[in-house]
């Protein structure tokens, strides 16, 4: 019997039984097409290298999504289980003000993020209780330049900048706008005071 | 009416199908703006597929432009990215003149965003505390939880958790850490690494960090 492969016609010429099972594995080795397959996969490598850089352009520089958890905006968020849009344009071209639930790089941490609503830009007064649940007493400071002060919903139980003062704005990496889960609260993220 | 005249021997089997398509698009769009009817005859003449020709050759540009410019993005977003310097804080490690062509050129690492881990001498870019919009190259020279000693009072202070202290090499005209104090790691965009222009100045940028100002003295 003579095998064809891709065309070319190879004659048997086995010396033992061995011999013969070697040179049909070879045979059938060099009838794989090896050039073929490299080129498809290299295009499908492509491909999905290109789709992920999209992935990648899209969620860091158009629209993203946040899964935030803790207890520290509550009543607006869950303490877990949330699912929310973040805007990444809008903090690039400036467009966040007081009432605004951001995402921003903890100043403590720079590996973790935070999701904490802004309540005052640079050049804002701010007055905020000292030691909510404890005592009725407030401060006031003034937002520097370039930073701003956020504090978490639940004073009660917030790391904010109570404790770490205003952060730059530099830090701010989103702009909470939308919740997709769970279906029972789909809509914007209220903006308020 | 308006007619369009070509000849279909001209035609091949391609052509002609994206010939009729554009054809009947083309028309459509033409009927939104004439009163009276759009006729186009058949149009495989050659300045029809020269426009066929055109609309690809331009589409296919587009899209190699558009997968370029994505891939650059994410590269130099994850991986490693080229800045070039202005100002004179660096000097003399990294100079800056009024043409950016002339300005050193230097190669920028983001690997090191992924833990913040970073060593005492590094040259980092930030972003400035008081303005988002302005980056800054310094070198770090104080670590979380390190001590540094200021010129000015020789006071000594720490550096907070998750804040770095800058400073940059060409102490008189730098606006660093001294005034605006340590900044938080998540400021940082990059950590430099190689100089890559002019000629005359290609390679490693070395860590090194005034001696006297940390402790132990």
């Amino acid at each position: 019997m003579i095998p064809k492969t891709k065309g070319k016609i190879i004659p048997i010429e086995p010396s033992s039984p061995s011999a013969a099972a070697m040179s049909r594995f070879v045979r059938r080795l060099a009838g794989i097409p090896w050039r073929q397959i490299a080129g498809e996969a290299s295009s499908v490598g492509l491909l999905m290298a290109q789709g992920l850089c999209a992935v990648h352009v899209v969620s860091e520089h158009v629209l993203g999504v946040a899964f935030p958890r803790g207890p520290s905006m509550l009543p607006a968020l869950n303490m877990a289980g949330d699912v929310l849009l973040t805007d990444k344009v809008s903090p690039r071209r400036g467009w966040v003000g007081p009432g605004d639930v951001v995402l921003l790089l903890s100043p403590e941490d720079p590996r973790k993020i935070v999701a904490k609503r802004v309540l005052g830009m640079e050049g804002d007064e701010v007055t905020y209780p000292v030691d909510a649940g404890n005592s009725d007493a407030t401060k006031t400071v003034v937002v520097p330049q370039g930073h701003i002060w956020v504090q978490g919903d639940n004073i009660y139980s917030s790391n904010d900048s109570r404790q770490f003062g205003p952060v730059p704005y530099g830090l701010v990496k989103g702009k909470m706008s939308y919740r997709i889960w769970p279906p029972s609260r789909i809509g914007s993220i209220d903006s308020k005071e | 009416s308006l007619r369009l005249h070509g000849t279909e021997e001209d035609c091949s089997d391609r052509t002609s199908s994206q010939c009729i398509r554009f054809r009947a698009q083309f028309t459509a769009f033409l009927q939104c703006f004439c009163t009276s009817e759009v006729q186009i005859l058949p149009v495989c003449s050659d300045r029809i597929v020269l426009i066929m020709g055109a609309r690809s050759q331009l589409w296919s540009i587009a899209k190699m432009s558009v997968t370029g410019g994505v891939i650059g993005v994410t590269i130099s977003d994850r991986y490693v990215t080229v800045v070039a310097i202005k100002g004179h804080s660096m000097h003399p490690t990294m100079t800056a003149t009024d043409s950016a062509l002339r300005g050193d050129i230097v190669l920028a690492e983001k690997a090191c965003l992924d833990q913040y881990k970073f060593s005492r001498g590094d040259v980092i870019l930030f972003k400035c505390p008081s303005n988002h919009k302005e980056v800054f190259v310094k070198r770090l020279i104080g670590l979380p939880g390190e001590w540094i000693q200021l010129p000015a009072s020789s006071e000594i202070i720490k550096v907070p958790q998750g804040h770095c202290w800058v400073e940059g090499d060409n102490a008189a005209r730098s606006w660093d850490s001294r005034s605006f104090g340590p900044i938080p790691l998540g400021l940082i965009n990059g950590r430099v690494t190689h100089i890559i222009w002019p000629p005359s100045k290609i390679g490693r940028v070395e860590r090194k960090w005034p001696e006297d100002r940390i402790p132990p003295f």
